[in-house]
């Protein structure tokens, strides 16, 4: 039995929960439209302003009453692998959105136009990979690299890395729920010299992974945060974490002068790039973000499920880009043994070059990547090897990909621009220090 | 049977391989030659936290989603068990340097104890310290006679007669390992034929010498005595 014309089924990031009941409120058409959430983040039931309905669970037939009873129902689903073909089967219309400005009513038609964000995501993980590994194996070719040592210097990277990214992963998930939020937005908004310096030390102190503080810096930015705040808190906070010095710690031999570098020229390269930021009045977060909750809000019943499930997601998610990641540096420290290319001794203008290609192609998170900096000290400086521990977390190219999803081109285009004129006076400082 | 349950059986046991290939991963001996021993508590808990992720998915099977990440992880672990290169560590000299000094002091009595003829005797465990320490004070050192067991390696900027007396470092993982030891003078009068590969006991003089490789005076060993030996328990030395 369908439904025709009147129900839609849509999956939707529960994030766009809120701005579709506005969209549908302000629409004359849709006004008593109901809308049932399947598998949702409750957490929008308190904020909801309207008439939704959240389910965590529901067999067919319960589906099948309520559409009957109910005129004209938009039912959310927020994965499309949690519904069954036969729950698809009971709707007359079903649409994947992710962005709500792709929402267009026409003659009581709700029309969506597909997404092209997502089939982007999705190609371009593939084809990166693909690239990869074709280069890759060009490269074993070229190089006659023996596999060997290959392998070793990649499996004992990934390995060694692989439980301190869970750990990461697990101690930003615990604090997720631990510190609400709202708590962290307050921190930002009372005092501006007090905000800017508890963005940068509370940045330091947070044990949050680098791809959860885009989504978090872009829910400060809505309340209206300034934005040089916004820039200390992003920028400290990913490549300084509890986790991330101890790794350094431990990579380095248990070398204090190491971590303290690290943590004093984090906060410098925050304090730095933040500076330009401090008279910029023009908009910061595009349009279509603006009334969006922030991606941390992941708040469920069952709290404890929900956690070992969220940080065995990220884990695996994570794990193939640390596979490539590994992958790559090992043979690039691979080819530079081999065809004894050190730059130990090169002028300090390739070093900086080498130093920021590898933290954009490499893309590590700030807990792991000490490792893989220890691993280049035969062949780059102790400096350029500290400046891709600072720089590998903050000019991660997955990170610029969600910069520009969520703040406006003109703010990403600076904020990329200023860091990476800020590495190289990085790294310049670090040259004449260590 | 349904596409959809075969995907979450799939999912299922992706995450029992896992397990499996962790548990075994982390009892073996071979896994010494990748990472630091101090690490394997931290796979422990990993380990751990894997059997959560299970128990979650027994007891929600249904919520499970597909998600082809889990076998990406389990292939990578699994090549462990198929790829073995923990022998490179061990006939192939990778001409590395150790660029890192070690800044920790240590009791001389802990890692090295002298006879009554005056030689030094240095612990099998403690090779690394001792070279740290060599290379630190090297003027407290210098003329003194040393004892201990290393391997003979033959990196390519040693002169001939020369060889390195050296036992594998590994300091996080494999990617940092290197063969650290001490450049030996082997005088022509002994009867050794240097074989990078072979595990020698020696006795040996400390001297500060110049050495072309580094471009400055260094501790180096004359070597006084040299005979053929078996290796040590742990080939592997960490600081």
């Amino acid at each position: 039995m369908k439904f025709i014309n009147k129900t839609f089924l849509i999956y939707l990031n529960p994030l766009y929960v809120r701005e579709l009941e506005e969209y549908l409120n302000i629409k004359s058409d849709f006004k008593d439209t109901k809308i049932l959430i399947l598998n949702s983040q409750k957490k929008y039931v308190l904020k909801s302003e309207y008439n939704t309905k959240y389910i965590d669970s529901l067999t067919k037939e319960e589906l099948k009453n309520y559409l009957l009873i109910n005129d004209r129902i938009i039912v959310i689903v927020d994965d499309s692998k949690n519904l069954s073909q036969e729950f698809i089967d009971l709707f007359d219309i079903s649409y994947n959105i992710i962005n709500h400005s792709n929402f267009v009513f026409k003659e009581n038609i709700l029309l969506v136009e597909k997404l092209e964000l997502k089939e982007f995501n999705f190609n371009y993980k593939w084809l990166y990979s693909i690239a990869f590994i074709l280069v890759s194996v060009l490269l074993i070719f070229v190089f006659k690299l023996d596999l060997q040592i290959l392998y070793r210097s990649f499996f004992s990277t990934f390995l060694q890395s692989l439980p301190f990214l869970w750990l990461g992963i697990l101690l930003s998930e615990l604090l997720k729920r631990f510190i609400s939020e709202e708590f962290i937005l307050k921190l930002f908004n009372f005092n501006k010299f007090l905000s800017y310096l508890i963005a940068i030390l509370f940045g330091g102190i947070l044990p949050i992974c680098d791809c959860a503080m885009v989504p978090l810096s872009a829910s400060l930015a809505m309340k209206k945060c300034p934005k040089f705040i916004i820039v200390a808190f992003l920028l400290s906070s990913s490549s300084l974490n509890p986790l991330a010095i101890y790794t350094s710690y431990i990579a380095f031999n248990s070398r204090i002068d190491i971590v303290v570098y690290r943590i004093i020229f984090s906060i410098i390269l925050a304090i730095i790039c933040s500076i330009f930021f401090i008279s910029d009045r023009h908009q910061m977060l595009r349009i279509d973000n603006i009334n969006q909750a922030c991606s941390c809000d992941n708040f469920s019943e069952k709290k404890s499920i929900q956690l070992i499930n969220n940080v065995y997601n990220e884990i695996v998610e994570i794990c193939t880009y640390l596979v490539l990641a590994c992958f790559g540096a090992s043979m690039i420290r691979m080819i530079m043994l081999e065809s004894n290319i050190s730059l130990l001794n090169t002028h300090p203008i390739l070093v900086i070059l080498f130093v920021i290609i590898i933290s954009i192609f490499l893309s590590l998170c700030s807990s792991s990547n000490s490792f893989i900096a220890r691993s280049f000290l035969n062949i780059i400086p102790l400096y350029a090897s500290l400046a891709f521990m600072i720089l590998g977390p903050v000019l991660d190219i997955k990170n610029m990909v969600i910069i520009f999803k969520k703040f406006t081109v003109r703010f990403s285009v600076k904020y990329i621009l200023v860091l990476l004129l800020c590495s190289i006076i990085l790294i310049t400082c670090l040259r004449f220090v260590l | 049977m349904k596409k959809n349950q075969l995907f979450k059986i799939i999912n299922l046991l992706s995450t029992i391989l896992l397990i499996i290939i962790i548990s075994f991963l982390s009892f073996n001996n071979r896994l010494k030659f990748f990472i630091h021993p101090r690490s394997n508590i931290l796979l422990w808990m990993f380990l751990a936290f894997l059997f959560l992720v299970l128990l979650v998915q027994i007891i929600k099977f249904k919520t499970i989603k597909f998600n082809y990440q889990p076998i990406v992880m389990v292939i990578v672990l699994l090549s462990f068990f198929f790829f073995d290169s923990s022998s490179v560590l061990i006939t192939k000299s990778e001409n590395k340097l150790e660029v890192l000094p070690k800044r920790e002091i240590i009791s001389r009595v802990e890692i090295e104890a002298s006879d009554n003829q005056g030689i030094i005797h240095v612990f099998d465990d403690y090779f690394l310290k001792l070279f740290y320490k060599v290379n630190e004070n090297p003027e407290l050192y210098d003329s003194k006679k040393i004892k201990f067991k290393a391997k003979v390696y033959l990196p390519n900027y040693l002169a001939q007669q020369q060889f390195l007396a050296a036992r594998v470092a590994m300091n996080c993982c494999a990617a940092d390992t290197s063969a650290v030891g001490f450049i030996s003078n082997l005088p022509e009068n002994l009867n050794y034929k240097i074989k990078e590969g072979d595990w020698v006991e020696i006795v040996a003089v400390i001297k500060n010498k110049y050495a072309e490789v580094y471009k400055t005076i260094i501790p180096q060993i004359d070597i006084l005595e040299i005979s053929e030996t078996t290796a040590p328990d742990e080939e592997i030395v960490y600081p």
